[in-house]
């Protein structure tokens, strides 16, 4: 998706944004393309909804540039804003109104948002039998629908939804996730989803970037992510005596071995190495039992960029 | 344009959804529309009172003098008979004179029981009815007082009556002359001839008011409230025309040079007045309950919707913040400040709304209550001609012209919604600015001469006695009476008024600018 050639949707370039003393965003930069899927993920305070609410008008960003479709969001406000829609915390609307009286509200201010169009986005997200109720009868699960509704009323070229999930049955989660895929894929919306939830990512998305304490750590598919878990070389072996093991082992391979267990260590080695490594634990005199290798998850490797230091839920 | 006209019908929309408004609106219209009611209801049960029992009748006269009688049995034994000679200007004058055998205190019981007997023995109570008539009950207090007048000159003993005496004693004579034809009588000139030799004040101004009413009234039959209105409009028409002369206004009971428009102020005041006083068409007892009960409908209502928009004003931005539905406007592709000017837009739709609702519920209650022709028309000058319009017009205007005033203070109420965005606080602070704004006319009376005075917000607020000068003539209330806004000052020109405010409005808007445009919406 990521090819040159396409202009990005939405540029954020150089970005600064600090409160106080402290910095919440820190000169972060990407690009959003057409028809891709962009996951923010990070840890709870990393800065996802401080860009999200940049982007989005909320915030003035202290430095830096937000370009939306090719507009200056500072010098050209009203032409990047109507390309842009989206969810920012939880969806919040005028309770005591319906939700077809919002969305037509919120039509207004849009060129060109028909009453088909309103009535199309209402049952795309399943809630045209409940129209006409007003907003305050909603569950959480049903205002982030109808939320997410309003964000793509007026057929935004950026689509940005802050925790989408949140709230949401796997039922509605799935839909969201068909949904999101069918607006990126076949419409060509870019759309950037912010979580905390890796597992979530992994399903929607086709790109990745990950911040913590407001710097973007890495910009990468989901693929490489998935290939890098997967060529992590760590390998279990089984021995009888697994700290003699360790002993032999470090001095060969310092600072590889971990999770010394009562029959077992990790350590981390290349494939080429495991025969060598094997020869040298028999010569040593050490029973080996078996050998075998771990599959590393996608959070380890999301700790690993992430500094580790957070938990990630 | 079309963005900021799209949120407009936004905000309409969502202020036509808010319960609270509702409640206010029919608050405000069953206020407005029983306050006239409640006017009649009261007008009733007092003239009820005032017949049950029977004030200044027979009935209430003979008790009067009873209950004085009790106390100082029969007169005639104070009384002692002799005749005086007096040589003035060399000759001899004789006088049958009575000395009275009273102290301080019984001398007033001793002239009403005189007043009373006399009263009761000769008075035509049918022919003269003195409840509810000027003239009557203005010669009763005249006679009244010569008869007193004359009886402390009889307290003086025999042997230190001096021509002195003689001369002050002659006069109490002709006075109490004057005043038995007056009041026994209905004699309109005997009375003025009262006032004549009794006023003392600055260019016989009562005199002047008295043969005025006289004119118009020959035959005495006006009531006190009418003949009220007719004094007062000649006490105007009489210090207008000697402050042009002169060359002077009185501001605050001080006299200060009158300025070119003060001028013409007053020469059309003395216009109106003198159309009014030649066409019959002041104040009278009649137009003056409904006016009243018109006004306090008007009044009732307006401060219901004071509220009302307060609280709308408030609590515009900071509701909105609170809930989280400001974020449907953020995202929205429309510039803040268009934000701010449709939601004041919307604001002021409601208080022009809340205005024409009131002026119709007040005058069609008004009318029901009270009759719709007692509605008097204001009158003014246009072209050197005195004009009128109709009543509910002119209450229209009055509320478009209050409404400036009250745009002020819902900017105000606005900017601090914005500054605080806590819809408590901002409401608070706001409700208490218009309520404080009572205390602005004590302010006035405390430092009324210093001309700083002039430079805080209340002295200009009042637009409307600028705007139309001449309402209180036409029965209209005062400012402070009729609950608008600002103090009646009409020292200081429209213009200085209409300048003082858009700096006013200004700066309201560059804080609530920074407040709300600038600020990151958190």
């Amino acid at each position: 998706m990521a090819e040159s050639a396409v202009k990005p949707a939405l540029q954020i370039q150089k970005v600064t944004k600090t409160f106080g003393r402290k910095t919440a965003v820190d000169n972060v930069s990407f690009d959003l393309y057409p028809g891709e899927v962009f996951g923010f993920l990070g840890p709870n305070g990393a800065g996802k909804t401080t860009i999200i609410k940049m982007v989005m008008g909320f915030f003035r960003p202290n430095e830096g540039t937000i370009i939306i479709n090719g507009y200056n969001r500072k010098t050209d406000y009203e032409a990047a804003m109507s390309s842009i829609g989206g969810i920012v915390e939880n969806p919040e609307m005028y309770n005591s109104l319906s939700a077809r009286l919002n969305l037509k509200m919120y039509a207004r201010l849009h060129k060109g948002v028909t009453e088909e169009r309103i009535n199309e986005v209402l049952e795309l997200v399943g809630l045209l039998d409940r129209a006409d109720d007003p907003i305050k009868k909603y569950s959480l699960g049903m205002k982030q629908r109808i939320g997410l509704a309003q964000a793509m009323l007026h057929r935004p070229k950026v689509l940005i939804l802050d925790e989408p999930t949140n709230g949401l049955d796997p039922a509605g989660i799935h839909l969201l996730r068909d949904i999101l895929k069918k607006l990126a894929h076949e419409e060509g919306v870019a759309v950037m989803v912010s979580s905390h939830l890796l597992s979530e990512m992994q399903l929607m998305c086709d790109r990745i970037g990950i911040i913590n304490h407001g710097k973007l750590l890495r910009i990468c598919s989901i693929e490489d992510l998935m290939h890098q878990a997967e060529n992590s070389s760590v390998y279990r072996i089984k021995t009888s005596n697994p700290s003699k093991a360790k002993e032999v082992l470090s001095e060969k391979y310092p600072n590889r071995i971990s999770n010394v267990e009562a029959d077992t260590l990790d350590i981390e080695i290349e494939e080429s190495q495991i025969n060598e490594c094997v020869r040298t634990l028999v010569s040593s005199g050490s029973d080996i039992l078996g050998v075998q290798k771990l599959e590393s998850s996608l959070e380890d490797v999301f700790l690993e960029i992430t500094g580790g230091g957070t938990k990630i839920e | 344009m079309s963005k900021i006209f799209a949120l407009y019908t936004n905000e309409m929309i969502k202020l036509s959804h808010r319960l609270s408004v509702w409640i206010l609106v029919i608050l405000m219209v069953i206020t407005s529309f029983s306050v006239p009611f409640l006017v009649k209801g009261a007008l009733n049960s007092s003239n009820n009172m005032s017949e049950e029992t029977d004030a200044f009748g027979k009935t209430d006269f003979t008790k009067r003098r009873d209950t004085v009688m009790n106390e100082l049995g029969d007169p005639n034994r104070y009384v002692e008979h002799e005749t005086l000679r007096f040589t003035i200007q060399n000759e001899t004058v004789e006088l049958f004179a009575t000395r009275l055998h009273l102290d301080e205190d019984q001398v007033h019981d001793y002239s009403n029981l005189c007043c009373y007997n006399a009263m009761l023995a000769n008075y035509n109570f049918d022919q003269y009815p003195i409840y509810d008539n000027w003239l009557s009950k203005e010669a009763l207090q005249q006679y009244f007082m010569a008869y007193f007048d004359l009886c402390q000159l009889n307290l003086v003993p025999f042997g230190s009556r001096n021509s002195k005496w003689f001369q002050s004693y002659v006069s109490a004579t002709e006075i109490l002359d004057l005043s038995k034809d007056a009041f026994f009588y209905h004699d309109y000139p005997s009375y003025l001839a009262i006032v004549e030799k009794t006023d003392n004040s600055t260019n016989q101004l009562e005199t002047k008011i008295v043969r005025r009413l006289s004119e118009l009234d020959p035959e005495g039959k006006l009531n006190d409230t009418d003949a009220g209105y007719i004094q007062e409009a000649v006490r105007m028409y009489e210090t207008y025309s000697q402050n042009l002369a002169m060359g002077v206004d009185t501001v605050n009971g001080s006299y200060v040079p009158l300025t070119e428009s003060r001028r013409e102020q007053l020469e059309n005041s003395i216009l109106i007045l003198d159309y009014q006083l030649t066409h019959g068409c002041l104040t009278s007892k009649e137009t003056s309950t409904a006016m009243l009960g018109r006004q306090y409908s008007q009044r009732a209502g307006r401060f219901l919707l004071i509220i009302m928009l307060v609280i709308i004003a408030g609590s515009s931005i900071s509701l909105e913040m609170a809930t989280g539905s400001i974020k449907s406007l953020i995202i929205a592709p429309v510039k803040r400040w268009k934000i701010f000017t449709a939601k004041l837009l919307s604001i002021m739709t409601w208080a022009l709304a809340g205005s024409i609702l009131i002026t119709a519920v007040s005058t069609l209650a008004t009318g029901i209550a009270l009759g719709f022709s007692s509605l008097s028309p204001y009158y003014y000058v246009s072209g050197g001609t005195v004009q009128s319009m109709p009543d509910y017009l002119f209450t229209l205007l009055f509320f478009l012209a209050d409404n400036i005033s009250l745009f002020i203070y819902l900017l105000a109420a606005f900017t601090i919604s914005c500054l605080t965005r806590n819809t408590g606080i901002s409401v608070g602070i706001s409700t208490g600015l218009v309520l404080t704004g009572g205390i602005s006319s004590t302010l006035t009376e405390l430092f009324g001469q210093k001309r700083w005075i002039d430079f805080l917000p209340f002295s200009n607020m009042n637009l409307v006695s600028k705007i139309f000068p001449y309402y209180k003539l036409s029965g209209y209330l005062d400012a402070e009476d009729a609950g608008l806004f600002g103090i009646t000052n009409n020292s200081l020109p429209l213009s200085f008024s209409l300048w003082y405010l858009a700096i006013l409005v200004f700066i309201l808007l560059l804080i609530a600018y920074d407040g709300f445009v600038r600020r990151d919406i958190q």
